[in-house]
């Protein structure tokens, strides 16, 4: 974009733009928050819309992808909220979703032992741990970048990835007792 | 100073510079753990396994379809349309109708595909697939194209989703669509036709009026009808499909291509016959087929894969995953050497590669997640593989390096 940001306007096609650039990401950081597609959807539909509407709002993210991740959790807690069905999503064990069969076909069908360790190491894990492991798995994001998206220091960012990691050590050196290594 | 050397899977994960260089790929994390890998001083099953855990929480990740993601476009699309009538804005501006390309974000872990080798020779094909063939070699185009009769529209999703109803009616990306032309009631003898060609570096998705699904790789030409009358479901084909049958107790599904022949009553596979190519190939995933080539009927079951080539046939059974994967946007391979891939990708991206005459000698294996650009993927790959390499305008040119 050339314009001066004063005479600046957003335009459907610079909503577009920004869609379709993190759609994807946005939907799977937004499950891996609250596991309910039609809310995750509802979260990002008013997140864009609050974006075309809200000047401010659009020129801050446009570049930044941690600022966005930040106001889709914020816009889904927020909906959470208003659907009163949980107080506060980091006081919340939402259980892992298991796949949708109904679009099976789409996704990549292999089921290998690794797998099944990873969906067994997933089931212990909450809502927060899953969201660290996202956000620096998929995202790779720093102990920095996550601080600010989740809204805690640092150093209790590193605290919850070690504790996550360690609850997966445990697991891995249980699968290996059981397989005799 | 890190003792790389006692890493055990776990530690990997646990180390920001093996996070990034999967996750971002940026080239001083991939340089680091390319040297320690050639000088030995980590455990290489350890690292490979950290690889692979990685990959399988990425796949656990539940990918929204292309179906969501678009309602979802078009409902924010309308949302903002409202609003802007609603009225802060003066200027009215048209709704956009733009595609949706997901920049993909996930790594890539080491790995590629079979090449199939160009060669000249081509098989006599039966004669009513002559016609067919004339048509595929038509000027080249970049753009998805359906054609009916006189009339040709042009799609400009890179994966689109075209489906027709039992009644023929055609949707694209689940919009009814209106070729507009007066086309001939269908009966047995002259059944409405349509062309979709899908060039390279794109692909597509085709439902068909009884329910079969077609998944359609890049450089293929699908010629089918808009209804399925009479006693057979036939297709055409020059390229690479893999189509899940819908059943039918009394109506066979037969794919034709120029290599041969393949009927099913209801089942999943996949079938490769580009006829620029000189190897076709069927795999079966589920259910039976029959395969007619010259005249002779075989009879496959799942996980058998017959290969046909001008020097004869064979067949085997294995996993068919590799052959099938590609659907999901994922190519496997076993052991397949650098060059083969290079050449696989040049053709799915649709690009040219030149590539040094001697053979590096790197095998690699693993998986390969396509994304939509080329460039990132070749870079991660170059990374892995010890090449260097250049490119202008779409033309790769490849320099292996010399580790002596």
């Amino acid at each position: 974009m050339t314009h001066s940001e004063n005479e600046f306007n957003i335009e459907l096609s610079d909503i577009s733009t920004l869609y379709n650039t993190y759609a994807k990401d946005m939907y799977q950081y937004g499950m891996s928050l609250c596991a309910d597609e039609f809310l995750v959807a509802d979260a990002i539909h008013d997140l864009m819309l609050d974006f075309y509407r809200y000047k401010e709002n659009f020129l801050n993210i446009r570049n930044n992808k941690a600022y966005l991740f930040s106001a889709l959790r914020h816009k889904i807690l927020f909906l959470l909220k208003k659907s009163a069905v949980y107080a506060d999503i980091n006081d919340v064990d939402i259980e892992y979703l298991e796949y949708d069969t109904k679009n099976e076909h789409l996704k990549f069908e292999e089921k290998t032992d690794r797998e099944v360790l990873i969906r067994e190491m997933l089931s212990h894990l909450n809502q927060r741990q899953k969201e660290v492991l996202f956000l620096r798995f998929h995202e790779g994001m720093t102990f920095n970048e996550i601080s600010r998206i989740m809204n805690i220091n640092p150093q209790s960012v590193q605290n919850l990835f070690q504790r996550t990691i360690n609850k997966l050590r445990k697991v891995f050196s249980k699968n290996e007792k059981v397989q005799g290594l | 100073m890190k003792k790389y050397r006692d890493y055990k899977c776990i530690d990997f994960l646990d180390d920001d510079s093996f996070i990034r260089a999967q996750t971002t790929m940026n080239p001083e994390d991939c340089a680091l753990w390319n040297s320690l890998i050639d000088n030995c001083e980590i455990d290489i099953d350890e690292f490979l396994e950290a690889n692979l855990m990685l990959e399988a929480w990425m796949n656990t990740q539940q990918e929204p379809d292309a179906e969501q993601l678009n309602d979802l476009r078009i409902k924010i699309a309308k949302s903002i349309e409202q609003a802007q009538k609603a009225g802060k804005r003066t200027r009215i501006k048209k709704l956009l109708i733009l595609s949706a390309t997901a920049v993909g974000t996930v790594a890539a872990v080491v790995a590629c595909l079979f090449y199939f080798p160009l060669n000249n020779k081509q098989q006599t094909p039966p004669s009513e697939y002559t016609q067919f063939r004339i048509i595929n070699q038509e000027q080249p185009s970049d753009v998805i194209r359906l054609s009916s009769g006189n009339e040709e529209m042009k799609i400009d999703e890179a994966n689109p989703q075209v489906s027709y109803d039992s009644n023929g009616t055609l949707k694209i990306n689940r919009k009814v669509i209106d070729l507009k032309t007066a086309k001939p009631a269908a009966t047995t003898e002259n059944p409405a036709m349509n062309r979709l060609w899908v060039p390279f570096g794109k692909r597509a998705q085709l439902t068909l009026s009884d329910g079969s699904h077609i998944w359609i790789n890049t450089g293929t030409v699908v010629v089918y009808p808009e209804r399925f009358v009479g006693e057979a479901r036939e297709i055409y084909v020059d390229g690479e499909i893999y189509v899940d049958v819908a059943k039918s107790d009394d109506k066979p599904f037969i794919v034709k291509t120029n290599a041969m022949e393949i009927s099913v009553l209801g089942t999943k596979f996949n079938v490769a016959a580009y006829s620029r190519d000189n190897i076709s190939q069927v795999a079966l995933v589920e259910g039976s087929v029959k395969v007619r080539q010259n005249e002779n009927d075989l009879n496959l079951e799942p996980g058998q894969v017959f290969t046909t080539t001008s020097e004869g046939n064979s067949l085997k059974t294995t996993d068919t995953e590799i052959y099938t994967s590609w659907k999901n946007g994922i190519y496997i391979l076993d052991n397949e050497p650098i060059e083969k891939i290079l050449l696989k990708l040049a053709r799915y991206y649709n690009v040219t590669m030149t590539l040094p005459e001697k053979e590096s000698g790197t095998i690699c294996f693993g998986k390969l997640k396509l994304r939509d650009e080329l460039d990132p993927l070749m870079k991660n790959l170059s990374q892995i593989a010890r090449f260097n390499y250049a490119v202008k305008d779409n033309r790769y040119t490849i320099q292996y390096i010399d580790d002596e």
